[in-house]
C-alpha cells in the first residue's frame, strides 16, 4: 500500500518520544523534519497520546506544514518495559547481642594488633596487672584525659592493648600516648559494648588492610575457637575484609550471622520448556534458565514472597495502565543483574554498612494491539490523522540503521534505548529476524544509585551520562584518564577538591564524603557492562545464524544510549573478542543513532 | 531629624541597656555552649613567617582574640575554640600553626592573609567574636572556601568539624560538608551586639602592620 504525501513515523520510547516527516512522492523520500520530546506516562499506555501530538506539532511546524497535511502517522508497538525494578536482597547480616563487626573510620589512631579484656578508660586504675585491657573511652571523656589515664596506668604496670573510642578522637589520643596503640574511634554505640570481655582491636597503617581480624583463623587463634566456633566467625571476617581497622568482641551470648532470605522461586514458560529458578541462585542462573526457554509465553513468581510480589505488582500496575485485567498481561522477557549493596548491619555498634547482594530484575511486558489501539484511537480522535500501529521496533529500527552510509545487507544492529534492548539481523534477500530483551539505560541508573548508596536517581542518571573530573585547582582539572586540563577564569570555590560531573554547559559536584572519582568510575563502567554488554551478547546471540555469534560481521548501533560517551566503546570491546566490528549508525546521514525506528517506519510501508 | 553627638551617644546608651537586660533575662540566648572556662596564654613571637611545610594549616586570629575578648557569641570561649579547631587539624594528622592579624578586622582578610602565610595555602580566620572562614591562597578576597556567617550558632562541635575540613583541603581530600543551624532571628536578635564587639575589635586594627607569629599554650 503505498502512501503519498506527507507521512510521519513515531517511535514512542521508554525515555523519549521521536518524530520523523518526510515526503514521499514516486517511490523518492525527501526528509522534512525531525523532533525528540519526553514520552509521556509509561511507554504503552494511554498517557503516550500527549507526547505523541506534541512531536508531531513540532515536527510539522519545523516542516513548515500543517498538522492536517500528514497523510498517514505510522507509530511502533510500543513493548512495555517495567522500569521500576525489584531489587530483592538475597543476603542479610544481623548482629546478635554485641559482637560489632568491620568498621571504618576516616582516621583511626596507632596501629598494630591488640588483644584484651574490655575496661572503662575510667577504672583502669583498678586493673589487675596480669591481664590485658583494651580501654573504652565515652564520649564524657576528652582525648587529653583519655590519654593521660591510658599513660598513667601504664606506667603502673597495667597492660593495655587498644582503645575503642567514640568520638572522632582516634589520632589526638594516640599523638599522646606513649607507646602506639591500635584505637579505633566513631563508635557510635559504644554504650553496647559490655565490660569484661574479651576483644580484639586492629588498625592498618595508611594504606594498608587490616590482617588478622580478616581471617577467620585468625580470629579463631586469637579467641582459642574451636573449629565448629570458627566457622561461626566467618561473617565476622568477611565484612572486614579490604577495611584499615576493625573490632571484634567475643561476647559469649553474641554472634554474628549472614542469613539467606527465602526470596522465592520465579517460574518461567517457554517454548523452550518451564523451569523454575530460585532467585538466591543470582542473576547468571536465571539469565541461563531465560535463554533455555526459548520464546517466553509467560512469567510468574512464588505465590507470597518478595519475587511473587514483585511480578504480581508489575502486572497489577500494566493492568491499571491499560484497562486490562491482571491475568492477561503476560510477561515476556526478564533481565537479571547481580549486584551489591550497602545494607544497614541490624544490630551493629557504629552504624555499620555490609554489601549484601541483590538480584535486581528487569521485566518486560507482553505487547498487546489493545493499548496501542488506544493510543491510536485517541490520537486519530483529537487530530483528524491515520494512525496505524504497525511492526517490531527492531525490525523498523534495522530499516532506519540502513540508512547509514556504507551499510547494508547482511547486517545486524543493536537498538540500545532506556528501557530495553533490542537486536536484529537482515539477510541479503530482505528477511528480519529480531528479538527484544528487557534492560538498558534505567537499570544503569538503578544500579549505579544502589552501589553508590546515592537515594538519588537524578544524580545517578546523571553520573551514567556524563564523565568526571576532579578540581584540583581553582584554574586545574583533573580527568578520568589523568589529563590536566587549564582553565581559562577561575573555578568557583565550592568546587574546590570535589568531584565534579561534567555536563555539557556546568559543573556539578558530587557533596558525598569518600566518594573518589576513580571508585565512581569503576561502578559505572560496571553497571554499563552488566546491563549494555551482556544484554548485548544475549541478545545477538539469539539473532545469530546457527547461534553463533562469529556468524555476524557486523553491527550497527543505533538508540538514545549509543549516544553514551562510553557504552559503544564498552560494547566493542566486548565483541572484538567475536571479530564483529560494531559502530554507531547515521540514520539518514544526519541523526547518528537517532531516529532509526520512527526512519525506519516510513521506509517499511512503501 | 538632626544627628548630633548627643542622639548618637543616648542612642547607644539605649541600646545597651536593652542588650543588658536581655543578657540579664536570657532571653537573648545563643546556642548553649557547654565551656571550660579556661583562658588562652598568648605569646607573640614576633612577625610571622610564610610557612613552606604543605601539612601545616594556619589559622589567623582578630586583633582582639583573647586578649580584651575571651568567648564568642555563641558563649565559647577562646581557649576551648582554639582547642577543637586544633584537634580537628591534628586528627586528619595535619599541624595546625597561629598567628594574629594585625591589620584588618575582616574576617574574609584574616583568613585570606592566613592562607597566604600557609604552607599549605589553606587558612582559617577566626574573629574574635566567632565568625569563621576557610579559605586558600589563590582566592579573590571576597569568595572562600567556606563561611560560618552566624557566630551565635557556632557550636564547639562545629569549630572540630572546620579544623578537620580546613585539614582535608590542605591534603587535597574531599571535605565533608558540615551542617549549620540556620535562624533568621540571629541578625535582629544580635545584630547591635555583633557591631560592638566589631567596632571593639577593629579598635585594636594597626594599619600596614605585618601578622605576628603566635605561641599558644592549653
Amino acid at each position: 500500500m503505498a502512501v503519498h504525501g506527507i507521512v510521519a513515523g513515531i517511535d514512542i520510547g521508554n525515555s523519549t518520544t521521536e518524530a520523523v516527516l518526510m515526503n514521499v512522492h514516486d517511490g523518492k523520500f525527501d526528509f522534512l523534519s525531525y523532533a525528540m520530546i519526553a514520552t509521556t506516562g509509561m511507554k504503552g499506555t494511554r498517557e503516550n497520546k500527549t507526547g505523541v501530538i506534541s512531536a508531531l506539532r513540532q515536527a510539522a511546524k519545523d516542516a513548515g506544514v500543517q498538522l492536517s497535511q500528514i497523510q498517514k502517522v505510522f507509530i511502533n508497538e510500543a513493548t512495555p518495559v517495567i522500569s521500576e525494578l525489584s531489587t530483592d536482597v538475597i543476603s542479610q547480616t544481623t548482629i546478635i547481642g554485641s559482637v560489632m563487626i568491620g568498621h571504618n573510620p576516616d582516621t583511626p589512631g596507632g596501629n598494630g594488633i591488640g588483644v584484651g579484656l574490655t575496661h572503662d578508660v575510667r577504672s583502669l586504675a583498678q586493673c589487675n596487672r596480669t591481664d590485658d585491657y583494651i580501654a573504652v573511652v565515652y564520649d564524657s571523656v576528652d582525648f587529653e584525659e583519655a590519654a593521660q589515664l591510658i599513660n598513667r596506668a601504664m606506667a603502673d604496670g597495667i597492660s593495655v592493648t587498644g582503645v575503642i573510642v567514640k568520638k572522632d578522637d582516634g589520632v589526638l589520643i594516640a599523638n599522646r600516648l606513649t607507646v602506639t596503640l591500635p584505637i579505633v574511634d566513631e563508635v557510635m554505640q559504644i554504650e553496647k559494648i559490655p565490660f569484661g570481655k574479651f576483644a580484639a582491636v586492629e588498625v592498618a597503617s595508611e594504606s594498608g588492610t587490616i590482617k588478622v581480624l580478616s581471617n577467620p583463623y585468625g580470629i579463631a587463634g586469637i579467641f582459642k575457637l574451636t573449629p565448629e566456633e570458627t566457622k561461626g566467625v566467618i561473617p565476622i571476617s568477611k565484612s572486614l575484609i579490604g577495611l584499615r581497622s576493625g573490632v571484634v568482641i567475643n561476647n559469649d551470648e553474641g554472634g554474628v550471622t549472614t542469613q539467606e532470605i527465602p526470596v522465592g522461586n520465579i517460574y518461567i514458560y517457554g517454548t523452550g520448556g518451564d523451569f523454575s529458578v530460585p532467585v538466591s541462585m543470582g542473576a547468571d542462573k536465571i539469565t541461563e534458565a531465560v535463554i533455555k526457554s526459548g520464546d517466553i509465553f509467560d512469567i510468574a513468581g512464588e505465590k507470597n514472597t518478595n519475587t511473587g510480589n514483585s511480578f504480581e505488582r508489575i502486572k497489577r500496575r500494566m493492568a491499571d495502565l491499560t484497562g486490562q485485567m491482571a491475568d492477561s498481561i503476560k510477561i515476556s522477557d526478564l533481565s537479571a543483574t547481580d549486584t551489591l549493596a550497602p545494607m544497614k548491619v541490624s544490630g551493629g555498634l557504629a552504624n555499620e554498612y555490609a554489601m549484601e547482594s541483590v538480584v535486581m530484575l528487569s521485566s518486560m511486558v507482553k505487547t498487546s494491539h489493545l493499548p496501542m489501539k488506544q493510543i491510536a484511537d485517541v490520537i486519530t480522535a483529537e487530530t483528524g490523522l491515520t494512525v496505524s500501529i504497525t511492526g517490531k521496533e527492531a525490525d523498523n529500527a534495522i530499516l532506519g540503521a540502513l540508512t547509514t552510509p556504507g551499510a547494508d545487507t547482511p547486517l545486524a544492529i543493536l537498538d540500545l534505548g532506556g528501557g530495553s534492548t533490542d537486536a536484529a539481523l537482515m539477510d541479503q534477500s530482505g528477511n528480519i529476524k529480531s528479538v527484544h530483551t528487557a534492560g538498558a539505560g534505567e537499570m544503569v541508573t538503578t544500579i549505579i544509585d544502589l552501589e553508590l548508596a546515592l537515594s538519588d536517581r537524578d544524580l545517578a542518571e546523571l553520573i551514567k551520562k556524563y564523565p568526571l573530573a576532579r578540581v584540583e585547582t581553582f584554574n586545574m582539572l583533573r580527568f578520568e584518564d589523568q589529563t590536566v586540563k587549564f582553565t581559562k577564569e577561575q573555578l568557583p570555590p565550592e568546587l574546590y577538591k570535589r568531584v565534579v560531573i561534567l555536563t555539557e554547559d556546568k559543573m556539578i559536584p558530587i557533596r558525598k564524603k569518600n566518594l573518589t572519582m576513580e571508585q565512581i568510575t569503576v561502578i559505572r563502567k560496571e553497571a554499563k557492562r552488566k546491563v549494555f554488554v551482556q544484554n548485548a551478547l544475549k541478545a545477538l546471540t539469539k539473532i545469530a545464524p546457527d547461534g553463533n555469534l562469529r556468524n555476524i560481521q557486523f553491527v550497527v548501533m543505533v538508540g538514545g544510549s549509543a549516544l553514551d560517551f562510553e557504552v559503544p566503546d564498552l560494547i566493542n570491546e566486548a565483541l572484538s573478542k567475536y571479530n564483529i566490528v560494531a559502530g554507531r549508525g547515521n540514520v539518514l546521514e544526519k541523526f547518528g543513532p537517532r531516529a532509526a525506528v520512527a526512519t525506519g517506519l516510513i521506509l517499511g510501508h512503501q | 531629624m538632626e544627628y548630633n553627638e548627643q542622639l548618637v551617644k543616648e542612642v547607644t546608651r539605649q541600646v545597651m541597656a536593652a542588650i543588658r537586660s536581655a543578657e540579664a533575662t536570657g532571653s537573648n540566648q545563643s546556642v548553649a555552649a557547654p565551656t571550660s572556662g579556661k583562658r588562652l596564654t598568648i605569646t607573640e613571637t614576633g612577625d610571622a613567617p610564610k610557612g613552606v611545610s604543605p601539612s601545616e594549616v594556619v589559622i589567623g586570629l582578630g586583633a582582639s582574640f583573647s586578649k580584651d575578648m575571651f568567648e564568642t557569641m555563641s558563649g565559647v570561649s577562646h581557649y576551648d575554640l582554639i582547642r577543637e579547631i586544633a584537634a580537628g587539624v591534628e586528627e586528619e594528622g595535619m599541624t595546625p600553626r597561629f598567628i594574629r592579624i594585625y591589620h584588618t578586622s575582616d574576617v574574609a582578610f584574616i583568613a585570606l592573609t592566613a592562607a597566604k602565610y600557609s604552607g599549605s595555602g589553606i587558612g582559617v580566620g577566626i574573629q574574635s567574636k566567632g565568625t569563621t572562614t576557610i579559605h586558600q591562597k589563590d582566592l579573590f578576597p571576597l569568595t572562600n572556601l567556606e563561611l560560618f556567617p552566624q557566630a551565635p550558632l557556632i557550636t564547639l562541635d562545629i569549630y572540630r568539624k572546620i579544623g578537620k575540613n580546613a585539614a582535608r583541603y590542605a591534603k587535597g581530600q574531599t571535605p565533608e560538608p558540615i551542617s549549620v543551624m540556620n535562624d533568621c532571628m540571629v541578625r535582629p536578635k544580635f545584630q547591635a551586639k555583633a557591631a560592638l564587639l566589631h567596632i571593639k575589635e577593629t579598635d585594636n586594627v594597626v594599619d600596614k602592620k605585618p601578622p605576628v607569629a603566635l605561641q599558644i599554650e592549653f
